[in-house]
């Protein structure tokens, strides 16, 4: 035989890299740590078996079920209003609006900010003594306290309210991308049999929005399970640990607090939470694509 | 449409805007401002004596940790950090892409899901290995383990975008140069290149805010040398000498995100479209 | 100067075992200059066999020899080829010129020679004005003559055309129709031409092969596939309207074998149709139902044959096509047309059609295999 032409082999030696990397440094490492919440290890990793030990540290963690539960309240009101708030704004925006550019550019902006600057300028607009409470004060309602920065009952919230400041714009330029692919002509057929305009949305155009909703879903929850640097900058956690997040609680028991084991334990707890999510979400897609 | 619904709408998106404006506008006005009149005055109003004493403790002497030289030295490790891994990831995202979608071979479409599913799992799971082989092969406290970490885990993204871009690229274009004598680069370079920008520039703008933006990997794996701007921003919030200086932290606050907010101003556009496209389709 | 051998190809897309056959053992030979025209229902697998022959899809099984030589592991490069693809694959980010001069670059063709070359390729298509537009600024024609222009740029040892002409309007296809044979005839390239025209397919080709779901079902020059054909999807497909397939019963009376097709759809009595075949052939289908097949123009009037034997049919309908009327009629049971001319029809209810026997095919009703 002759020797095989380049272009047979320089295809696969272009993408044996990435799949060396995603085989070590994405699959090998999360059966590491999958291996290592099995083991004793503490401050340095020790592969002395321990069963499910870890697990049952980690489920017997008050602060662990603070930060599930925190993930939960974070995670359900974050997507839901960012969903709900950019597609609103996106809907508004679709009736040819002037200046539309200029005001999804306004809309989008956090996107481009870290999480970290969020959560540092949110911190200082919420934080009771100089920040908003103040402004309403001094606007004559003498009254008025706004301290979900420090009370452990309301620090999650906030945390809720700069999430869905930095991710209601990216939700609305999706939707709005969905929106203007919508056939034209569909609407128009619409128009014809004489469906008012709130119809044609609701029994239209947001029905056919469906995998751009999915899109959405499947990002900000994404963005909401790994939630870390917006909880660190704005809360630390705190008070307390009242603002946990699995993400901190993961990196304290690993990095702070020498529990290898119960860190990677935690660690691998997230990996389940995103594929009980993600996978139902996109068999669900991927069954609704084939049947279109 | 009639005017009274119009006029709501126009309330509505114009409030909306007033929201999404009134953080940056706080942070600005506050960073400009003395801490006395941080005191006296109210948080919205603009600055009455405007001082950048602020910004240039921020960029230069601001204490992050136990550094009392500002954002300046980490500003320049998050440029050193963000520009290789944003380029080499784009790079070989683009080569992924087009080997994935024009040169199929077995196993070829297994490869990709398997990647895609690196674009979804949380970084967490892969932190404690990762921290142990960057210290193994000596790459703690250096920029190139970030790169390196920043380049593994961002080329799911980028794979998919290119892949996601070139899947639109008719294969009897590809079979046409093949035809016509080209071979695997030379197609890509003469006939994919020039007709890749849209991407391209969606790809890089995506990949400099992810990069840019980072805390995790920052936090885990740098050393107090080679961290990134945005762990200095949260040491130097959290450092606490004394007296809390809101406008230093404000300040610097904006030096952190100045790259990323300039990225999209000049070349917003893209970026919009690069999230529909790289995100609806996906 | 090549000769071109397709032997026993097979194409399986995917995995062998699971995957979908395309190609199902396909055997082609043409010789040195020829030229042969690939026709077949759209998904017959035309499009990958010109693959194939370029390179570019991998042969399952089977072997494909340029100039007797086993080529199926060249990359499409070493094969120098030329083909117009089916959607045009114009560079959209090159200009006609360099969409032109591309193939010949890599081949290290001397700057002047290149130009030579464009100057000579864009006069015979007429795009001379278009040299410095992009694809996307040209209307779907000429994108086609563009394509054109880069193979024809080359003088290679085999072209492969993949419906060149398809997207082009009635006027400039006939013209480009007759520029790609006078070319073919000036550099007796061999050429595989796929089409779904049966005006090309029966005046460019040397040879014809007819493929149906990955199988050739005959190949031939293009009077055997018109006359001849080897069952009733060649009848069926080549030829427009088709070929007339009849129901008929076939008898021997003295040494003539005679077919005995059934008028109209209530009138008892059939039509006797001397056919020009020997008892000996058919003897295993006397007294049996088959096919007979007659071509429109066969069944037709008195003016355009001689020799015929006639017969009076009830119309059902009729269509004035511009020379010829189409006439719709029953026979056997099924629809028939006939070709005869608009004068001698007019408003009658009945007419009288010449079947020129001579002309006439048996088929197998259950095989639907031509009985010869
Ligand atoms: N890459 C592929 N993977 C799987 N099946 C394919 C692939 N390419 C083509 N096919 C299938 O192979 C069959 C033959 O395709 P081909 O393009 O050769 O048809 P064709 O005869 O050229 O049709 P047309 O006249 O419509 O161009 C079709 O059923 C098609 O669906
Ligand atoms: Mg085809």
């Amino acid at each position: 035989m002759r020797p095989l032409s380049a272009d047979r082999w320089l295809p696969k030696l272009v993408l044996s890299p990435t799949l060396l990397a995603s085989l070590i440094f994405v699959y090998g490492f999360i059966l590491i740590t999958i291996a290592m919440s099995f083991t004793e290890s503490r401050m340095l990793p020790n592969w002395e078996w321990a069963g499910i030990d870890r697990y049952v540290d980690l489920f017997d963690n008050d602060r662990f079920w603070v930060s599930a539960k925190n993930l939960a309240i974070f995670g359900s009101l974050f997507i839901v209003i960012s969903m709900a708030v950019g597609l609103f704004l996106a809907i508004l925006l679709d009736q040819k609006i002037r200046g539309e550019g200029f005001l999804r550019a306004i809309y989008l902006y956090p996107m481009a900010l870290s999480f970290i600057v969020t959560g540092t300028a949110w911190k200082w607009m919420l934080n009771p003594g100089l920040g908003l409470e103040r402004i309403v004060q001094q606007w004559g309602f003498a009254d008025f306290t706004f301290d979900w920065l420090v009370n452990p009952d309301k620090a999650i919230y906030t945390v809720v309210i700069a999430g869905v400041w930095q991710s209601a714009g990216f939700a609305m330029a999706l939707f709005l991308a969905g929106l203007r692919g919508v056939d034209s002509e569909i609407i128009k057929a619409a128009q014809v049999d004489g469906a008012t305009l709130p119809t044609i949305y609701r029994r239209i155009i947001i029905p056919s929005l469906r995998p751009v909703f999915f899109s959405v879903a499947l990002i900000l929850a994404h963005i909401a399970i790994k939630s870390f640097d917006l909880v660190m900058a704005l809360t630390g956690g705190g008070p307390g640990t009242a603002s946990d997040v699995p993400a901190i609680f993961m990196y304290q028991f690993s990095f702070s607090r020498g529990q290898l084991g119960v860190g990677a334990a935690s660690a691998v707890m997230m990996l389940m939470t995103i594929m009980a999510v993600m996978v139902p979400l996109m068999y669900a897609e991927a069954k609704s694509g084939n049947a279109r | 449409m009639n005017a009274v619904s119009r006029f709501f709408l126009y309330a509505i998106l114009l409030l909306a805007a007033l929201y999404a404006l009134a953080p940056l506008w706080v942070m600005l006005a506050t960073s400009f401002k003395s801490l006395d009149e941080i005191r006296e005055g109210s948080l919205i109003a603009a600055p009455q004596a405007p001082t950048i004493a602020a910004w240039g403790k921020a960029w230069s002497r601001a204490c992050t940790g136990v550094r009392c030289d500002g954002l300046q030295p980490f500003f320049i490790n998050s440029l050193l950090m963000t520009i290789p891994a944003v380029l080499i990831s784009t790079i070989i995202g683009a080569l992924n892409g087009y080997a994935l979608t024009h040169w199929k071979f077995r196993g070829s479409e297994v490869l990709f899901t398997m990647l895609l599913l690196g674009c979804f799992i949380p970084f967490q799971v892969v932190l404690l290995p990762m921290a142990r082989t960057l210290g193994a092969i000596g790459f703690v406290d250096s920029v190139f383990g970030l790169i390196f970490v920043h380049v593994v885990y961002g080329l799911a993204f980028t794979t998919l975008f290119f892949r996601n871009y070139y899947i639109g690229v008719p294969g009897e274009l590809i079979k046409a140069a093949r035809v016509d004598g080209a071979g695997f680069f030379t197609i890509f370079w003469r006939i994919l290149m020039p007709i890749s920008m849209p991407i391209f520039m969606v790809c890089v703008i995506w990949q400099f805010t992810q990069i840019w933006n980072d805390f995790l990997f920052g936090v885990v794996f740098a050393g107090s040398d080679s961290q990134p701007v945005t762990v200095a921003l949260n040491n130097l919030v959290r450092t606490s000498t004394g007296v809390k200086e809101y406008n230093v932290d404000m300040a610097a606050a904006i030096i952190a995100a100045l790259p990323t907010l300039l990225v999209y101003i000049v070349a917003g556009k893209y970026f919009v479209r690069g999230l529909t496209a790289g995100a609806v389709k996906g | 100067m090549a000769s071109l051998g397709i032997h026993n190809i097979r194409k399986t897309y995917g995995d062998r075992a699971k995957g979908v056959e395309v190609l199902k053992g396909i055997n082609l030979d043409i010789a040195d200059g020829e030229f042969l025209i690939l026709v077949g229902g759209s998904g017959c697998g035309k499009s990958t066999l010109l693959n194939m022959i370029a390179g570019l899809e991998t042969v399952t099984e089977g072997e494909i020899t340029i100039n007797g030589k086993r080529v199926n592991e060249l990359p499409p490069k070493d094969r120098d080829i030329a083909m117009v693809f089916q959607s045009y694959a114009l560079y959209p980010s090159m200009n006609v010129r360099e969409n032109i001069a591309f193939g010949l670059s890599l081949r290290k063709v001397p700057k002047t020679e290149q130009d030579a070359t464009i100057a000579r390729v864009a006069k015979l298509l007429q795009i001379e004005a278009l040299l410095n537009r992009k694809p996307a600024q040209l209307s779907g024609g000429q994108r086609q003559r563009v394509a054109m222009g880069r193979a024809l740029a080359r003088e290679p040892q085999i072209f492969l055309f993949d419906e060149p002409l398809s997207n082009l309007d009635a006027k400039l296809r006939v013209e480009m129709r007759s520029e790609i044979k006078l070319l073919h005839k000036r550099l007796g390239i061999t050429t595989v031409y796929v089409t779904h025209d049966q005006i090309e397919a029966m005046t460019l080709g040397d040879k014809i092969a007819v493929m149906k779901d990955g199988v050739v079902q005959q190949f031939g020059t293009p009077e055997e596939i018109y006359l001849q054909p080897a069952n009733t999807f060649v009848a069926s497909f080549m030829g427009s309207p088709p070929m007339n397939l009849i129901p008929a019963t076939l008898s021997v009376e003295g040494e003539r074998v005679t077919a005995h097709v059934r008028i109209g759809e209530t009138e008892a009595h059939s039509a006797a149709l001397p056919l020009n075949v020997t008892a000996e052939t058919v003897k295993q289908n006397l007294g049996r139902r088959v096919l007979l097949g007659l071509r429109p123009e066969h069944m037709c009037d008195s003016s355009r044959t001689t020799g015929a034997v006639a017969v009076e049919v009830p119309i059902t309908m009729t269509e004035i096509t511009g020379a010829d009327a189409l006439v719709f009629t029953k026979l056997g049971g099924v629809d028939v047309v006939c070709r005869l001319h608009p004068r001698s029809v007019g408003q009658a209810e009945r007419a009288q059609v010449h079947f020129d026997m001579t002309h006439a095919v048996l088929f197998d009703e259950a095989s639907g295999l031509r009985i010869s």
